[in-house]
């Protein structure tokens, strides 16, 4: 089958290989990936991933090589169940990148603080990477959720402050415990121009809030928002939120546009 | 390009498309008194068709259920009907047409599998002369005459057939018939124009008033059925079905608590109010409502555009 | 239609209010619904089991070969003359050992009035027994033995047709926007052409949301409330004594026991506030023209008869019966459950009600089948269990029935079924059933194979065939007709409409209907002859069908179930189903959007009661009965009131059934489904 007719193809996926499975923390691991338009991905950008079987599902990129990209996926359901079971070798369907990567360009304008809780590392790894001004708040259910350990000190060395903190402390951890927004307050938001945002749902609502609550303007923070999506394409209708399709006009949004989503979306009136 | 045709005329621009390799599909009552496209030419135009309840011309384009590629080697899969020449698309499904056009072709991505299925489709609309059931499509702009969607647009004027191309491929095919006059025509619109009820449109758009959505709500029983007949519902879910190897993509209605449930069983719209604001949203405030009326028609619980209608005018 | 594609018209599979619909096929395969808006019932609506019902048929569990349980205790595939000889033989040499008795049969409620029809000539002529039953007994059993003494016939009175006429409607023990949703849309047109809606029920239902009046009565007092309404009815001179002195019987009896229930009696037992009670009598009383439907809220209890004859009692005081858009109205839950009844798919009847006692009866179907029908009556399935324990039935025949999910305390079902000599299953997909089964029979599924059904409404409407079937799948009228060729006995049958022509030439309610009628449009029965147009309402005028035309009023009384709350076991559970699911989900759980609707068994739980034991929506909660132990997740709402759990029957993975109580309604036979005690414990993660 060429190439060709697959790229016509929006919804069908392309055949790629698995090269390595990494075990990131319980029930994560990261999936490299031989996948020769890697070079196209933009920090922040997404690609859909089939398993062989049920159906695809999105996820971000993590990291890219030449020709690879990484994706770290946590197990929580029938198709990432699925992915688990797969091993290196194994033929894997990739469609991708797409939707709106982080502003880059805004981004390396300033200083730019990312407040990430869990699973949300991933999204923003290369943007935290590709800018030289910047601070990670970041925080993980417990140490071991703590994901990519082996950069910390890559990253510290290259100057970028690298704050820690677990829900639940155990015996190997002598850090900073509690949520992540316990390490936010006035002095470090107001040392930054821009902030970025992403995690679990609760946790990216309250962390925007309290950014704002702290002085930074709603235009200037921005998150990556995990809607259900089916088709990455905005075709299939399911990431759509007021009406902005997350997966083409996102996922990474300004706080200010997605009050405006949701205000449109909340729809009362009376 | 407004021609003016006799009926005969009509058939042999048909036999004429027939001889281009299309099937042409035309409005017949089958033997249990229900409307049902029927392959071949027409004897004559039934006066009595309302529309289909069901959305054929939707189905052409988007059929309900496809599949899209083969799991083992990710071949591409293509579903077709092959050429079609509709013949007899009331105008708001031709100009629901319009708006899936738009969205499936005129966006940053193009969905193959549409575009391939629309360019073998040739639509040939006629225009209204009464309201069918529950419809409103003069408010919402698509009926009774369609502005868009077709390749070709009858008007059953005075025992002929006026002929409004909409494509190039229209007005080759009808090239040589005389001209018509277009004053006539409008004098004969302005006329069929009055039997339609027109309301304040302003009034029907987004966001819906919250008491209207909690009865709306209340009545809605996820049957589903305002969203498998509406002429503008595309949404879809892909999926391998149990036993196959194919993905195929089926499509999803947002009025099933499935449609927003995430992983783990998290939803984003956990409540019924919220599932009906998220479709309104679309039918209205982005806009994709014809006011054909399908959805009043088969709700089970009479809580669909009509009675929509009927709570945000208070009986006007 | 579509190039490439065909649509056949046919009746819906899952519930009794019998819409019809077309199913688009292509490629041998069918693709979609088409909804008909010529359709007196659906009128171009249906829920969401007729919109994806196709979807269960082409699923690769379908069961495709016959099989054959080997020694090492497998189902092994062999060929169709194997298996159909096996069997024929060893129900012979059943039959011959310990005679005719020895042999059960269950029907299904699933399958055509053909498939039920050649079944039950099966059973009681070529075998000789009476133990045929179906899962009727379940649902129903308890309003055919209802009414039929009230009223004279076993069925819904009134038509579907008639409710948008209705000024009043009461519903109770039916959860129809869920369970017969295009019923409930007739309903909400009555409403919006100004109707009254009452609904008293337990849980807060959809219907409840939106009703003038809902009275949240407490599970299994369902005769108090009823009495209660006679009560207040004739108290206040709201009874039509006109219609009560010309075309009932026992009313004075009757009200001996209804005059006790006075609103404040009432509203001790059943929890319902007096001044409520009053209010919805007085409305349903008042009104010209009042229905009643009720569904298994009322039949499922060990008091079920007694539910019926209340309802029949308080019908009848107001005259509401025998007039369009009035009458007693028990909504039937099986796509052909009303058929199978009919067809007598239960013990000591004879197809079309009859008598097997009555001697010119017995003559006319001997001169058909060849044989006289056994004149004993058999078991109902509820008791076959108990029946195979004690050595009484040695052999059971299934058609298209999963007992081992559906009836009452499972563990009881499991252990009869394992000490049975043989058991036959013929299906469409593999069930608990099928595990103790020592042969299994692929059938033909819906879709398949052509028929007729007989809805909730009594109306015969064709069923048709519009794909082939799986492998070597059969229709079910072949594979019985086969299995008694072989026993000896020959019924000849080349297609269903000919076992249709001699099933109505044997009962007269469908003696006027053939295929030719019936071919654009169903017919309710009775039809007693060609001419006939059918019967949209029963007892015309107030004659009713008993033996001296009156309707009759039985006195009955409030009786504590035999199973309440207390300290140890606090919790009332009442079982039921939801709209997306269809009983043992052996369908519905292989089509994707109702799986995907309720993907996992849960337990309704009221808010209050959930924080007191630290639950929220989401977490697993384990309840408890007597019996047994199911774990489900809890889902907290106020559907259901304080002190009472909801659960559903849908889900292997949380067989509630475990908990249910195997006590059985004396008259019907039917058991308490709706009412047993259990206690609710949160299920501790260990984190
Ligand atoms: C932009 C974006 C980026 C993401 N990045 C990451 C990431 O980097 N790492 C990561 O771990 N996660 C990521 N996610 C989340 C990830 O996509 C979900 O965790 C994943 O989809 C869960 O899939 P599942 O099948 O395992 O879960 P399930 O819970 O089994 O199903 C998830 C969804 O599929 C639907 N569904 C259920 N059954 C079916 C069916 N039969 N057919 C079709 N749909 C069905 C459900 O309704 C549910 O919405 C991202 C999501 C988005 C939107
Ligand atoms: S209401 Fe009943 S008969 Fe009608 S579509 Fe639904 S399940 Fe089928
Ligand atoms: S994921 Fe399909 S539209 Fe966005």
């Amino acid at each position: 089958m060429s190439m060709k007719l697959h790229l016509n193809f929006v919804n069908v996926p392309l055949p790629a290989r698995i090269v390595s499975i990494v075990d990131e923390a319980p029930d994560i691991k990261t999936f490299v990936i031989r996948y020769d338009r890697s070079a196209q991905v933009l920090p922040g950008q997404f690609v859909m991933l089939f398993p062989g079987r049920l159906w695809e599902i999105p996820i971000s990129v993590a990291w890219t090589g030449d020709e690879e990209i990484a994706l770290t996926i946590a197990r929580v359901g029938k198709v990432t169940s699925a992915l688990f079971q797969m091993n290196v070798g194994d033929k894997i369907g990739v469609r991708g990148p797409y939707g709106r990567p982080w502003p880059m360009d805004l981004l390396r304008d300033g200083r730019v603080l990312f407040v990430i809780g869990g699973l949300g590392l991933a999204p923003v790894l290369m943007a935290f990477e590709q800018l030289n001004k910047a601070t990670l708040v970041y925080g993980a259910r417990s140490s071991r959720f703590l994901l990519y350990r082996d950069r910390y000190d890559r990253w510290k060395r290259e100057g970028k402050e690298v704050l820690l903190t677990v829900d639940r402390a155990s015996e190997e951890w002598d850090g900073h415990v509690g949520v992540v927004t316990t390490l936010l307050d006035e002095e470090i938001v107001s040392s930054h121009d821009y902030a970025v945002v992403a995690g679990p749902p609760i946790m990216m609502k309250f962390a925007s809030e309290m950014l704002e609550k702290l002085g930074m303007e709603s235009d200037r923070i921005f998150l990556t928002l995990e809607n259900h999506m089916k088709c990455g394409v905005g075709l299939c209708g399911h990431c759509r939120v007021g009406d902005k399709y997350v997966c083409v006009d996102g996922p990474v949004f300004s706080l200010k546009e997605i009050r405006r989503l949701e205000e449109w979306a909340a729809g009362e009136v009376i | 390009m407004l021609k003016r045709l006799t009926w005969e005329q009509v058939r042999d621009v048909l036999r004429n498309l027939e001889g281009m390799g299309y099937t042409v599909l035309h409005p017949a009552k089958n033997e249990f008194g229900d409307w049902i496209p029927r392959q071949g030419i027409p004897e004559r135009w039934p006066e009595d068709f309302p529309n289909y309840l069901f959305p054929f011309l939707r189905e052409i384009v988007l059929p309900s259920t496809e599949p899209v590629f083969d799991t083992a080697d990710y071949r591409p899969i293509f579903h077709t009907y092959g050429k079609i020449a509709f013949f007899g698309a009331r105008p708001c499904d031709a100009t629901a047409l319009a708006y899936t056009d738009a969205f499936y072709l005129e966006r940053l991505f193009r969905d193959k599998h549409y575009e391939k299925r629309r360019k073998d489709l040739f639509v040939i609309s006629v225009a209204c002369t009464r309201p069918c059931e529950n419809s409103f499509c003069r408010t919402m702009g698509a009926g009774p005459f369609a502005g868009k969607g077709f390749d070709i647009q009858l008007y059953p004027v005075e025992g002929l057939w006026y002929a409004e191309a909409g494509s190039d491929a229209a007005r080759e095919l009808l090239r040589d018939y005389p001209d018509a006059d277009a004053g006539r025509l409008e004098e004969w619109r302005k006329k069929v124009l009055e039997r339609f009820p027109l309301y304040d449109r302003t009034k029907l758009r987004y966001p819906v008033p919250s008491p209207v959505r909690d009865f709306l709500s209340d009545r809605c029983f996820s049957c589903g059925g305002c969203i498998w007949l509406c002429p503008t519902c595309t949404c879809y879910n892909e999926r391998q079905p149990a036993g196959l190897n194919v993905v195929v993509r089926e499509q999803d209605a947002c009025l099933l608590s499935g449609y927003h449930r995430l992983a783990k069983g998290a939803s984003l719209r956990p409540t019924m109010k919220e599932m009906m604001g998220f479709r309104y949203e679309c039918k209205l405030g982005i806009g994709f409502c014809t006011g054909c009326g399908r959805c009043s028609t088969t709700c089970i619980g009479y809580a669909a555009m009509d009675a929509y209608l009927e709570k945000t005018l208070g009986g006007e | 239609m579509l190039p490439g594609e065909r649509l056949v018209l046919t009746t819906c599979v899952w519930c009794g209010t019998g819409c019809q619909f077309y199913l688009r096929v292509r490629d041998n395969r069918l693709v979609g619904v088409v909804p008909s808006r010529s359709h007196p019932i659906s009128r171009g609506r249906l829920c969401l089991k007729g919109w994806k019902s196709f979807q269960f048929v082409h699923h690769p569990d379908r069961l495709k070969y016959p099989m054959i349980r080997n020694s090492k205790g497998q189902l092994e595939r062999v060929s169709w003359e194997e298996a159909l000889d096996y069997v024929a033989g060893r129900l012979m040499e059943i039959k011959r050992k310990y005679g005719p008795e020895a042999i059960a049969v269950f029907g299904s409620a699933k399958c055509t009035n053909e498939d039920n029809y050649v079944l039950v000539r099966f059973a009681r002529a070529t075998i000789g027994t009476d133990h045929v039953d179906h899962c009727a007994r379940l649902c129903h059993a308890s309003t055919v033995a209802g009414l039929a003494r009230s009223f004279g016939s076993g069925a819904m009175t009134n038509s579907i047709d008639e409710i948008e006429d209705a000024e009043v409607i009461l519903i109770t023990g039916s959860n129809t926007s869920e369970q017969h949703p295009v019923i409930a849309s007739h309903m909400m047109r009555a409403l919006n052409r100004g109707a009254r809606l009452i609904v008293v029920d337990p849980r807060r239902i959809p219907m409840a949301r939106i009703a003038h009046i809902h009275l949240s009565h407490r599970p299994g007092t369902d005769i108090a409330w009823i009495n209660g309404f006679i009560n207040v009815i004739v108290n206040e001179g709201l009874a039509d004594m006109d219609f009560v002195r010309n075309h009932t019987t026992g009313f004075e009896e009757m009200w001996e026991v209804a005059k006790e229930y006075t609103p404040d009696v009432v509203e001790s037992i059943t929890g319902i506030p007096k001044e409520d009670l009053i209010r919805a009598a007085r409305m349903y009383a008042s009104a010209e023209k009042a229905m009643i439907f009720y569904a298994m809220g009322i039949t499922q209890h060990v008091t079920g008869t007694h539910n019926v004859f209340a309802l029949a009692n308080l019908a009848m005081v107001t005259g509401h019966i025998g007039k369009p858009s009035t009458g007693v109205n028990p909504l039937r839950g099986q796509n052909n459950v009303q058929g199978a009844s009919d067809l007598a798919v239960v013990p000591g009847k004879l197809p079309g009600y009859q008598d097997p006692t009555d001697p010119e009866v017995r003559r006319k179907f001997a001169r058909v089948w060849g044989v006289e029908p056994p004149a004993w009556k058999g078991f109902a399935s509820t008791q076959v269990s108990d029946a195979i324990m004690d050595g009484t039935v040695k052999a059971v025949y299934i058609m298209g029935e999963n007992p081992v999910r559906s009836h009452p305390d499972i563990r009881h079902i499991e252990e009869a079924f394992e000490n049975l000599e043989f058991l036959v299953v013929q299906d469409i997909f593999p069930t608990e059933t099928t595990k103790f089964a020592h042969v299994v029979l692929p059938a033909t599924a819906w879709g398949e194979k052509d028929g007729t059904f007989t809805n909730t409404d009594r109306r015969v409407q064709r069923v048709r065939r519009a794909v082939a079937p799986p492998a070597e799948a059969r229709d079910d009228w072949w594979i019985i007709q086969e299995v008694a060729r072989r026993m000896g006995d020959d019924y000849g049958f080349e297609d269903p409409s000919q076992i249709f022509d001699e099933m109505a030439s044997l009962m007269p309610i469908y003696s006027g209907i053939s295929y030719d009628r019936i071919e654009r449009e169903g017919i309710p029965w009775p039809c007693p002859s060609p001419d006939h147009p059918g019967t949209p309402y029963l007892h015309r005028d107030g004659k009713f069908n008993t033996p001296d035309g009156r309707g009759r009023f039985f006195p009955v009384r409030h009786v504590d179930p035999p199973e309440l709350p207390d300290e140890e076991y606090p919790f009332y559970l009442t079982t039921g189903r939801v709209g997306v699911h269809w009983h043992t989900g052996s369908m519905s759980r292989r089509i994707h959007y109702l799986e995907r609707e309720v993907p996992e068994p849960f337990v309704e739980i009221n808010p209050e009661d959930a924080r007191t034991l630290g639950v929220r929506t989401g977490d697993r909660i384990r309840v408890c009965s007597r019996r047994g132990c199911v774990e489900a997740k809890a889902l907290v709402t106020d559907t259901v009131s304080r002190g009472v759990v909801f659960s559903t029957f849908h889900f292997e993975e949380a067989p509630i059934n475990l908990l249910t109580i195997n006590v059985l309604d004396p008259i019907a036979l039917i058991p308490e489904l709706k009412v047993s005690a259990v206690r609710i414990e949160k299920v501790e993660r260990n984190a």
